[in-house]
């Protein structure tokens, strides 16, 4: 009979342990964000208290913010709430954009709500958090809008019905503007191809077996990188690509280090040389070396985009004695304050930046280090982190804005 | 010639076929797709995997399913490399740490299954959400350090030319299917799997062997999760999305039954294997991804489907075989068993209650 009471008694210390597991759990969590908060401005967002796992971006912050109060003609007088939104938002590159974007809006007092919502690359969440932006009263969106295959379009129309300033940037939003959007502001994808595959061909000496692998299927990004790579290729008869790739198809790693790893061994053991390297995500090219190493090859020419630990695998390797050529070229997250500028101008009535190339800009070469360019590796800071986000007002002026 | 036959007609020896075929197929199917380096790229991937599914096979076998494998599986991956935070020193103490929070993941689980009756598709898709979501907290969604250079090179590391990994979840499994099969404890635990209610009559403490099946799960993808960080030094921040699919296909394949019961952590190894050589094949044959997903879905559909055909009626020669197998797995056989071990526990309790 006394079993009873001992069964419920357990029952509860179980529950109990259960409830301080979880807090604990919770509350070490928030030890290991808060650490890094100290210096921001104000705490607020959740996202502010992310800030420091990119290295040394508190030192960025401060740097920026100065050069954006002095220069603020783009921050108007009318009170703002902004929406933020990214189609993906769990990996250091979404990190270091939101980063760049908060920037911005921090430093412009017209901005009095910020609302944030990441879709994990799910169309579904995209749309329904622009939709919800719409209805908690954002006058301004900066939309990173890669959850899918032009997925946010009918959100972004929906929005702009609103007078709502829509602001895609960093991944083709499809649609047109005026109707879909108010500006969208991105690198020059195709050039970005075409500048890497240009520069892998001439380190292979215009012949050989040429490899590139891609992000999630139906991106953007790589749709329009691959396309180019693919014309580039035609142009040098000697190269081959050692996967077929257009607009439609290439090689998927899903930006994923381990998928990355997984199909490079594959794709190594039917092929057993290849020449050079395209990889439009520079953080999971570690992985793709790693399956070179495995698999005792040589690593080749690789053009990416930036990411320190593809700099530091390049410098370690350099010390090893097996040095190979790398060119990368800006992660661009930086683009992002450009598009913050823009949004919050045109919503706040400031005057929005004059961009090039109605707003796409072609970014040269970050790193080389075969033109002295050398790539830069801090190990102290996030494996992922993108040095070029510490450029200056001045410096990323230079090759976005005009005159 | 019973036993052989009962031996052929098992629910586990159609991967080993199915594996062995896939194997010899593969060379004329996709060339390279068995040389030494696409098995030196395949095999570790297909360890982490097999260690995760033998935490997957314990909970099915228990009439359970386990949702929470991406989120208890980037817990270890994230802790093994945050922890240290570079530094040597720490790995071991990071070590220990995985272990426990993948214990206490899974100690979560099976509570909220065993003593609030909460449905384990249901507790387990719920905790994943509060893991992934103490995951991304702890981060602030991404990772600021590499595996520490130990690490890397233990995961990286190769015995007699084998990926320490694959020897690794060899070992895993032999010693959980030797525990299975070999110790009282395990016996009951398979009885418990079959029929809980025979396993109470009998005077088990039932809760205890399920709780114990989803602690061990979360200790499995935990630890799974850490080996994946070293093997790739930069770890994604969620990896374990990546898992639970393939942990869920791999322990059915297997020939472990989805109702509980009847179950092999050997099968399911070889499920991992069979997996992993058909992503190699079809990676090597150059298929488009939307091919890639179609042909993993479809044979693995199969290989669940099959099951489920009831042979007995339609090849009515067979008969006699497929009264065997029936006689192996069904829930009647199974609680058969039960009978039998009951006898055998009976006498064990009263043994340990006479002791208390």
């Amino acid at each position: 009979m006394s079993a009873r009471p001992d069964r419920s008694r357990v029952k509860g210390v179980a529950l109990l342990a259960l409830v301080a597991l979880l807090a604990a759990l919770v509350l070490s969590a928030c030890g290991g964000g808060s650490s890094s908060s100290s210096s921001a401005p104000e705490s607020g967002t959740e996202a502010e208290t992310e800030s420091e796992s990119a290295g040394g971006a508190a030192e960025n912050e401060g740097e920026t913010e100065t050069a954006a109060a002095g220069e603020n003609a783009w921050c108007g007088s009318e009170g703002i709430t902004l929406g933020i939104q990214d189609g993906g938002g769990l990996n250091a590159w979404s990190k270091e954009s939101l980063e760049q974007v908060q920037l911005v809006s921090k430093a412009c007092p017209a901005v009095e709500k910020e609302i944030i919502v990441d879709a994990d690359f799910e169309p579904q969440k995209a749309v329904s958090g622009i939709q919800s932006m719409i209805s908690q009263g954002a006058n301004a969106i900066v939309l990173i809008p890669d959850s899918g295959n032009c997925a946010e379009v009918p959100a972004m129309r929906q929005a702009m019905q609103r007078d709502i300033v829509v602001v895609p940037w960093a991944a083709d939003p499809c649609g047109t503007e005026g109707t879909d959007y108010t500006k969208y502001i991105d690198w020059d994808t195709k050039a970005a191809g075409r500048e890497w595959a240009e520069w892998v061909i001439e380190q292979m000496g215009g012949k050989g077996k040429l490899l590139y692998e891609g992000g999630p299927a139906g991106n953007t990004v790589s749709s329009n990188a691959a396309e180019a790579i693919a014309e580039v290729v035609e142009e040098n008869p000697g190269v081959e690509l050692v996967e077929p790739i257009s607009s439609e198809e290439w090689p998927v790693t899903n930006w994923d280090p381990a998928e990355t790893k997984k199909l490079t061994a594959a794709i190594l053991a039917k092929h057993p040389e290849i020449n050079g390297l395209i990889n439009d995500y520079g953080a999971s090219v570690e992985a793709e070396v790693q399956a070179f190493q495995a698999a005792g090859k040589e690593i080749p020419a690789v053009a990416a985009s930036e990411s320190n630990a593809l700099a530091c695998t390049w410098k370690e390797e350099k010390e090893n004695g097996h040095e190979f050529p790398l060119m990368t070229i800006s992660s661009r997250n930086w683009l992002g304050r450009y598009a913050a500028q823009f949004a919050i101008a045109e919503a706040s009535g400031g005057t929005p930046p004059a961009l090039k190339n109605n707003g796409i800009i072609t970014l040269g070469q970050w790193e080389n280090s075969v033109s002295g360019k050398e790539p830069k590796c801090d190990p102290s800071a996030s494996p992922e982190a993108s040095f070029s986000n510490k450029m200056s007002e001045e410096e990323t002026a230079k090759i976005a804005l005009e005159g | 010639m019973n036993a052989l036959k009962s031996r052929v007609a098992s629910p586990f020896a159609a991967i080993w076929v199915a594996t062995f075929l896939l194997f010899v197929v593969s060379p004329f199917v996709a060339s390279g797709s068995l040389s030494h380096a696409a098995l030196q790229g395949m095999l570790p991937f297909a360890g982490i995997l097999a260690i995760a599914a033998i935490g997957q096979t314990l909970v099915i076998q228990q009439g359970g399913l386990d949702l929470s494998v991406p989120g208890i599986f980037s817990m270890g991956a994230v802790l093994i490399v945050t922890i240290p935070g570079g530094s040597e020193g720490s790995l071991i103490p990071a070590l220990i740490v995985v272990a426990l929070v993948g214990l206490a993941g899974g100690l979560i689980n099976g509570i909220a299954v065993t003593r609030f009756g909460i449905t384990p598709l249901v507790a387990t898709l719920g905790s994943n959400a509060i893991f992934i979501g103490v995951v991304i907290q702890a981060t602030g969604g991404s990772i600021a350090f590499k595996a520490t250079h130990n690490w890397q090179t233990f995961t990286a590391d190769k015995v007699l030319g084998v990926p320490i990994l694959a020897v690794l979840a060899l070992i895993l499994t032999v010693l959980v299917a030797l525990f299975i099969s070999r110790t009282i404890w395990g016996r009951r635990f398979v009885l418990v799997g079959s029929s809980p209610l025979a396993a109470r009559a009998a005077g088990l403490a039932v809760e205890r062997y399920q709780l114990g099946a989803y602690a061990g799960a979360g200790l499995a993808y935990a630890l799974a999760g850490a080996l994946l960080s070293g093997y790739l030094q930069s770890p994604p921040l969620l990896p374990g999305n990546e898992y639970l699919l393939p942990t869920i296909a791999a322990v059915v394949l297997g020939g472990t039954a989805l109702g509980g019961g009847r179950g092999s952590v050997i099968g399911t190894a070889v499920g991992v294997l069979f997996l992993s050589q058909l992503e190699q094949v079809i990676s090597a044959l150059g298929a488009k991804t939307s091919v890639e997903y179609l042909i993993q879905g479809a044979i693995v559909a199969l290989g669940m489907g099959l099951r489920n055909v009831p042979w007995n009626q339609i090849l009515p020669g067979r008969r006699g075989d497929v009264d065997v197998a029936v006689d192996t797995t069904s829930p009647d056989t199974a609680s058969g068993t039960g009978r039998a071990l009951l006898s055998e526990h009976k006498e064990e309790d009263s043994i340990d209650v006479s002791k208390t």
